[in-house]
């Protein structure tokens, strides 16, 4: 028999996000994935699927889900707020740990109001196609995820594991905080020459706001205008997850995961990957500030994460377990700036 | 990070791209996740985890000092495009632009070899080039919020076919039944950069017959391959 989550209340924009599509944008196929990558690969590790599975991306409004299946396990990262489970054992769940839902039990998900996307995993993952190598949905093209698009009523999503054995539940005792108010970390270029020294200095100097105008392509700024110097129309070249594109109005626009694979717009600088689930999970309305590094600084930073999201999928531990964080060793391990640790 | 060859449009620079593509993925070089193509520049795709862009300078750098080699010749397509008012509602204000008459215009657009740049910006949706410089005129000031499916736009001498319905600041000028992007299909992708393409009139009438052999699974796009 078909194992399912039946979606009673669909959410803001919920869809299926894996790490991404790579390998296809030379066919102009973006990559799409989740937007904040760090929170899958814990909530992924947490149900010990492959930390590229594809999982539920919860933008802001939770969806309401039933168990259509004898025993799935599901894990929530990247929010404070809990699972809520209601049906004949009704408990809460914290976020970072494990649980196993029963057929019949329906999962509810807090207000979440630290972030504007969370993770739910599920164990096995879903048994939907892969279009291109991924299960990522990329909604304008209108394939990958379940059908295509976000989740709405009465959907009915197809799990790989309908019969998870009973086992002692995962906690991830140590994760890694991404949210800060530290500048977004930017690598000039590659078309910062089509800026005057002014417009550039705007650029660092200036403070911006996230609009309304944000989704999974893009986050639209309000701010100072950045001004140009040779036009802004450039024979259109490839853009990256992080591209800030600035048109003829003078407001940059950053780009996220959905991305077009190619512009027109002169891209004044790139956000460096470290600083991109922190970008991702920024809500409208958020104020932010620019700060050049260079490419090598650019690259350590990531190298840095990585070990540092390593060493939270480390802490996964029993949950019924205690472990004392080794505060010692973050002290000393993990001084880069942007993203840093809180312990339990 | 970004491998430029100029700032123009150009069918050299962009062939030398093209060449480069092709050595770097060749090279299977560590770290490179992929590598983008456009008119005049290749995006590299790296890890940072894996390799740095000091490495692939290094790496690059000597596929660059090779000499530009003849092209290799891509794939030659003819595709059927509707000319018919009810598909090109720009097609009149292009000719006033360029003070041609509509049947001139489709006559150029027709005659024209198109030569395929580069893949972008949606899946599928290749951007072709050149009109001659009497056809080529500038964006609409006021970009359409819907260009349907099939369209085919032109601006700054360039052609595009739509590979689904989207929002354009081009003109249209015609439209074509062939699917240049089927996520269902292997290859999904009809066009890739390199390729060329002759556009050649169809009547309405002939235009639904392409289209409802398409919907019946009749339509073998291998005959839209142009004969030596």
């Amino acid at each position: 028999m078909t194992s399912f989550l039946h979606v009673l209340s669909p959410g803001m924009f919920t869809t299926i996000q894996d790490l991404g599509r790579f390998g296809h944008q030379d066919l102009g196929v973006p990559v799409a994935g989740a937007l904040d990558p760090i929170s899958l690969r814990l909530a992924n590790a947490l149900v010990e699927n492959p930390e590229d599975t594809g999982a539920l991306e919860i933008r802001i409004m939770a969806p309401g889900l039933r168990v259509e299946a004898d025993a799935v396990r599901v894990a929530l990262c990247g929010t404070d707020a809990e699972i809520e489970i209601s049906g004949t054992q009704p408990r809460s769940i914290p976020s970072g740990q494990s649980v196993r839902l029963r057929r019949g039990e329906i999962v509810q998900i807090s207000a979440i109001r630290d972030t504007s996307c969370c993770y739910l995993a599920v164990e096995g993952g879903f048994d939907l196609p892969a279009p291109f190598a991924s299960q990522s949905t990329y909604v304008r093209g209108g394939f990958g995820g379940y059908q295509g698009r976000a989740l709405q009523q009465g959907d009915d999503l197809p799990v790989a594991s309908g019969a998870v054995p009973a086992r002692t539940e995962s906690r991830l005792f140590e994760t890694p905080a991404l949210e800060s108010d530290a500048a977004i970390r930017v690598v000039l270029g590659p078309q910062d020459n089509y800026f005057t020294d002014a417009g550039l200095r705007t650029f660092l100097d200036g403070e911006f706001t996230i609009t309304q105008d944000a989704d999974r392509m893009g986050l639209k700024l309000d701010g100072p205008a950045l001004e140009h110097s040779i036009g802004f129309n450039i024979a259109s070249d490839g853009i990256a997850t992080g591209s800030i594109q600035v048109p003829g109005t003078g407001k940059p626009i950053i780009l996220l995961a959905d991305h077009q694979t190619t512009g027109g717009y002169p891209k004044i600088a790139t956000v460096i990957s470290t600083d991109l689930p922190r970008l991702g999970r920024m809500r409208p309305g958020r104020k932010l500030r620019f700060e050049a590094v260079s490419v090598a600084d650019a690259e350590q930073a990531r190298r840095d994460l990585e070990a540092i999201v390593q060493r939270a999928i480390d802490t996964i531990g029993p949950a019924d377990g205690t472990r004392e964080p080794d505060i010692d060793k973050l002290m000393t391990t993990n001084l880069i700036s942007g993203v840093f640790y809180v312990s339990e | 990070m970004s491998v430029q060859f100029g700032d123009r449009i150009e069918r050299s620079l962009n062939e030398r791209v093209i060449q480069i593509k092709k050595a770097v993925d060749a090279a299977g070089l560590e770290g490179v996740v992929e590598t983008v193509p456009s008119y005049r520049a290749l995006m590299v795709h790296y890890d940072p985890r894996r390799t740095s862009q000091a490495t692939l300078i290094d790496e690059i750098g000597p596929f660059l000092d090779q000499p530009a080699s003849a092209a290799a010749a891509g794939t030659h397509w003819r595709i059927p495009t509707c000319y018919d008012p009810e598909f090109a509602p720009d097609l009149d204000y292009v000719a006033s632009c360029t003070d041609m008459t509509p049947e001139r215009v489709v006559e150029i657009h027709t005659t024209t070899p198109h030569y395929v740049y580069m893949i972008g910006f949606a899946p599928g949706q290749p951007h072709m080039g050149d009109l001659p410089e009497e056809l080529a005129i500038p964006r609409r000031k006021d970009p359409r919020p819907v260009v349907e499916k099939g369209s085919i736009v032109t601006a700054t001498g360039l052609s595009i076919i739509y590979p689904v319905t989207n929002a354009s600041g081009w003109h249209i000028i015609g439209r074509s039944p062939v699917s240049v992007f089927d996520v269902d299909k292997n290859p999904p992708v009809l066009l890739i950069a390199g390729d060329t393409v002759d556009f050649y009139s169809v009547s309405r009438r002939e235009y639904d017959d392409i289209q409802q052999m398409i919907d019946e699974g009749r339509f073998d796009p291998e005959q839209l391959k142009a004969r030596p």
